[in-house]
């Protein structure tokens, strides 16, 4: 975020300038999947509970740090898209395959490591694990493979892109 | 008993000295037509209202029970602290002190004490370790069947949590040395070790006392979801200064561009 105070570049600067609505969406993709496994799972279906007794003390603490960086990318996805808003150099392709990135990767980590290999809680209690499991991680390599397409498309030059559509 | 309102004149001293305080240097200011900004004003009324609800309110007088100590630990340690920490008390001190009592506090200010207790790194470790203490050791305990402890671990809430949020936001001359990252890094680790103590009380990995099963969970979701609430309004405070420091840093460099073409 120090980077910001930069002068703005002239017109048509390249990937690095970009690369800040990538760092925009990604923050608010990751802010967005911990939003919704704590709203969505854990309040309004009740299918995660709010505390397993299998987990670790460990996991509790990667738990918790997930929660409130998760808060934190939020809140400062947002204000970094209204920086780049207005200074004019919002990149609606690049923010969306951050978001695609930041909303994929948090919920890989979260369905690999957390829910299998450290076994920190399941998606659902009391059901068969893998259907949920494979879903939950299905959905997630989708979203990540969504990011790599929107983000090849726009990083092909101007040139280019106009000649090939 | 639930429901009295307490008798308690030590905070209600201290809350009416805190608001004739910041009304004075107010109303001082408004004299001499300078302009102070009423969301300043009203940012401090909303915190010592925030204290007097955990202090001299009938939460007060039910506080032997967790899940209201649970209530006065967010808004003594978190709600009120951040609240006051955006209305600028001591930037209006500043302001309205005569010169001597403005020479001493310039004089604490830099004092090498409160520059450390200052540092994000210091603050957050005091903010931390108050918790560890009173959660993990027979401490809270204690503060049950002694009344003098009880009152001395209310204000060090109010202190920890005045540091804490002094250290990341507010609108105050605080010294603060420490990158960005290493700023962003201390406020996330605090934040999720509150969330992580939550859930440890929770399981029962705490010594809270005798708290029945049901009361101890209640107790300790509160201290997690309300915990969650205090996080994101801290952060946007924390982004919004960098966001209106940034503005200002655009705005002069346009001023500048547009000076040089």
């Amino acid at each position: 975020m120090t980077a910001v105070n930069e002068p703005e570049p002239a017109a048509g600067a390249g990937d690095d300038l970009h690369r800040r609505s990538l760092v925009a969406g990604g923050l608010m993709g990751v802010g967005v999947a911990g939003f919704v496994d704590e709203t969505v799972f854990h309040q309004l279906l009740h299918w995660h509970h709010f505390y397993d007794r299998s987990t670790p003390a460990w996991g509790l603490v990667s738990d918790g740090i997930f929660h409130a960086a998760s808060w934190f990318c939020m809140v400062a996805g947002l204000f970094l898209f209204a920086d780049l808003r207005r200074r004019g150099v919002w990149r609606s392709a690049w923010h969306l395959a951050g978001f695609c990135f930041g909303l994929g990767g948090f919920q890989l980590w979260d369905g690999t490591v957390h829910h299998k290999w450290w076994g920190l809680h399941q998606i659902r209690y009391g059901i068969d694990y893998l259907p949920y499991d494979l879903t939950w991680n299905v959905v997630a390599a989708a979203v990540l493979a969504v990011g790599v397409v929107v983000l090849t498309r726009a990083r092909r030059p101007p040139a280019r892109r106009r000649a090939g559509s | 008993m639930p429901g009295d309102w307490p008798f308690a004149p030590g905070p209600w001293l201290a809350l009416v000295a805190a608001v004739v305080a910041y009304g004075g240097g107010v109303a001082k200011l408004r004299q001499r037509g300078r302009a102070w900004s009423p969301w300043r004003t009203l940012s401090y009324a909303a915190g010592v209202t925030a204290v007097a609800v955990a202090l001299v309110s009938p939460l007060a007088s039910a506080d032997d029970r967790l899940p209201a100590h649970m209530a006065q630990h967010l808004l003594l340690g978190m709600g009120a602290p951040l609240l006051l920490a955006l209305s600028a008390p001591v930037t209006l001190a500043l302001r309205t002190l005569p010169r001597p009592e403005r020479t001493v506090l310039v004089g604490a200010l830099h004092s090498r004490a409160v520059r450390l207790a200052a540092h994000p790194a210091v603050a957050s470790g005091i903010f931390v370790a108050g918790l560890v203490g009173l959660y993990f050791t027979p401490l809270y305990g204690l503060t049950l069947t002694h009344p003098v402890l009880h009152e001395i671990a209310h204000v060090h809430f109010l202190v920890a949590g005045c540091l804490f949020a002094w250290a990341f936001v507010g609108l105050d001359p605080v010294p603060r040395r420490s990158s960005r990252t290493a700023q962003v890094g201390l406020l996330v680790a605090a934040l999720a070790a509150h969330a992580v103590m939550g859930k440890l009380i929770y399981a029962g990995y705490g010594d809270v006392g005798p708290a029945a099963p049901g009361e101890l969970r209640a107790g300790a979701e509160l201290m997690y979801y309300g915990g969650d609430i205090f996080d994101v309004a801290l952060v946007a405070a924390y982004c919004g200064q960098w966001y209106a420091a940034a503005g200002r840093r655009l705005r002069r460099d346009r001023r500048l561009a547009a000076l040089r073409s």
